[in-house]
């Protein structure tokens, strides 16, 4: 493998025993999965926050790289907790899971990583350009900066992100060079409404192929929020790292492998998610809300009140919280009884959901997820369902 | 594999985490999660109906077809090195990211992209050597 000065300096440990060791992960990597190259990063961003996913032994490991002085060399956010800081009774969280999940924040926070504790740090924590290089974990997030922003990464794993952030470089794999080009086109003959529509089309055409990149043609366009929809749905059904639209300037390779979406393929996954009973717990923001959608938000709960017995909890990020409080959009939710949380995300949480629950989310990874790390009964619908049905109207 | 000699079955991966190990194996046709699969305090193999359930990872060369789970089990594999539970080495058929990780992490040698045979060849017991800077390993005495 070829390497730079500092890459030598840093596997000959001279920058420190946890930047050598990370070092190694980043090349085990680029001999394995990559082409035995590395390439320097402009951020990044690291999943695996939650107690709940990585348990005593991740924060072991993120205890004794912060306690060994490991610094990031470039900007680092990183993905949400399972609960706000600020309101765990929200989420059934005890003391001790309180204090090892603060440990871990603190680790990472020693390191040099913002505590942004969100799943779209594209909005305001950490804006990558256009072609740049950048190593992220969060499926959700790596979809969204390859096929939206236009910047590369690899599909990065919490410890492998986090590597690459202590050593500001990452293996050098397809996803970091132009060869990452449609391998399938998807024609969608289904009607796409609203997010939900979006985030069930990613998940079904993950399904369908899930190592392909997709070429994905839907009528009307796409745009916007819809398509940070689209990339968790992908996400989650998908080994998938980008996807591509026809809006977007590239030559369409010829003799392409086509698929059809129709209606019938959205509609079956809608029924097996359909609301055969009333909510308990309605979810808005798997991802995290954008400030728009906040405010739309605010805008349907203004003068009206959230049903009793319903849990209805809209998650953002804390930057976007930030900026909804100083618009004073914080009060509108409190008055409706609804709860704007920070920092948090329903799969990584210990909020106990028992079989006589029922889920309510306008997100198809949102509903995945609820599904197979919960006993509730799962429904997915569209954003005014959801508020429709919280609010009893 | 390089030769069939008795005193010299070898075979040829990639040395993905370098290092080299001499010693005993413990050999598995099935994947192991090590969330869950492994019991963090003793690294002993707790997964129902494995294989290798109940048996020991520590001091052994663990030789099977590759990882399984969730990635978490890296940060497993790197408590149980530090309290000296871990394998001492790990040979793989094919390279998944979980154990790689979990090797780098924890300074575990790791051989990678072995011939499937091996899982054959090679029984617990076996006294192997393993030099993942060479990417070879060697049986160096078999079990009766």
């Amino acid at each position: 493998m070829r390497l730079g000065r500092t890459e030598k300096m840093m596997l000959e440990g001279r920058y420190g025993e946890a930047c050598k060791r990370s070092l190694e992960l980043i090349v085990a990597i680029a001999e394995s999965y990559g082409r035995g190259e590395l390439i320097k990063i402009k951020s990044a961003h690291v999943s695996g926050v939650s107690y709940k996913s990585i348990g005593d032994a991740g924060l072991e490991y993120l205890k004794d790289l912060a306690e060994g002085g490991a610094k990031v060399r470039v900007k680092t956010t990183m993905n949400p907790c399972g609960f706000d800081l600020d309101k765990p009774w929200l989420f059934d969280v005890d003391e001790t899971f309180f204090e090892k999940q603060l440990e871990i924040i603190k680790s990472l926070e020693a390191m040099g990583v913002q505590p942004s504790l969100t799943c779209t740090p594209y909005y305001s924590d950490n804006k990558p350009r256009r072609g740049d290089h950048i190593a992220w974990a969060e499926s959700s997030a790596v979809i969204y900066a390859n096929s939206v922003i236009g910047a590369y990464t690899n599909r990065e794993s919490g410890p492998s992100a986090l590597a690459a952030a202590i050593t500001g470089r990452a293996a050098l794999a397809k996803d970091h060079t132009d060869e990452r080009k449609p391998s399938v086109m998807v024609e969608v003959t289904a009607k796409i409404f609203d997010y939900s529509d979006w985030s069930l089309l990613g998940f079904v055409v993950g399904r369908l192929v899930p190592d392909e990149v997709p070429l994905i043609k839907v009528k009307g366009g796409t745009m916007g929020d819809k398509l940070k929809y689209l990339s968790a749905g992908l996400g989650t059904s998908s080994a998938t790292s980008i996807f591509w639209t026809a809006e977007q300037d590239f030559q369409e390779p010829r003799d392409l492998k086509r698929i059809v979406v129709t209606k019938e393929d959205l509609k079956e996954v809608r029924d097996r998610w359909a609301l055969t009973r009333r909510p308990t717990v309605i979810l808005i923001g798997c991802p995290h809300c954008s400030l728009r959608e906040v405010k739309e938000i605010a805008r349907s709960l203004k003068g009206r009140r959230v049903r009793r017995g319903v849990m209805f909890l809209i998650l953002t990020s804390r930057s976007v919280y930030r900026k909804a409080s100083e618009l004073g959009l914080l009060e509108i939710f409190e008055r409706a009884g609804a709860h704007l949380v920070k920092d948090a995300c329903l799969a990584v949480s210990p909020k106990k959901l028992s079989r006589n629950d029922v889920v309510l989310t306008d997100s198809a990874k949102g509903a995945y997820y609820a599904e197979t790390m919960t006993n509730a009964t799962i429904a997915l619908g569209g954003r005014r369902a959801c508020l429709e049905e919280a609010l009893g109207i | 594999m390089l030769g069939r000699g008795f005193r010299d079955i070898a075979f040829r991966g990639k040395g993905i985490v370098k290092g080299s190990f001499c010693g005993e194996a413990l050999v598995t046709r099935e994947p192991i999660s090590f969330l869950g699969g492994v019991d963090p305090s003793t690294g002993a193999v707790v997964e129902r109906g494995h294989e290798l359930m109940g048996k020991i990872l520590a001091r052994r060369a663990l030789i099977l077809p590759h990882g399984k789970g969730s990635t978490v089990g890296s940060y497993v594999l790197y408590s149980l090195a530090k309290r000296g539970l871990a394998p001492k080495a790990i040979v793989t058929v094919k390279t998944d990211l979980m154990i790689l990780t979990g090797c780098a992490i924890s300074g575990i040698p790791l051989l990678s992209e072995v011939p499937r045979e091996v899982l054959d060849v090679v029984v617990c017991g076996d006294v192997v050597e393993i030099d993942a800077y060479r990417g070879i390993l060697r049986v160096l005495s078999k079990q009766e």
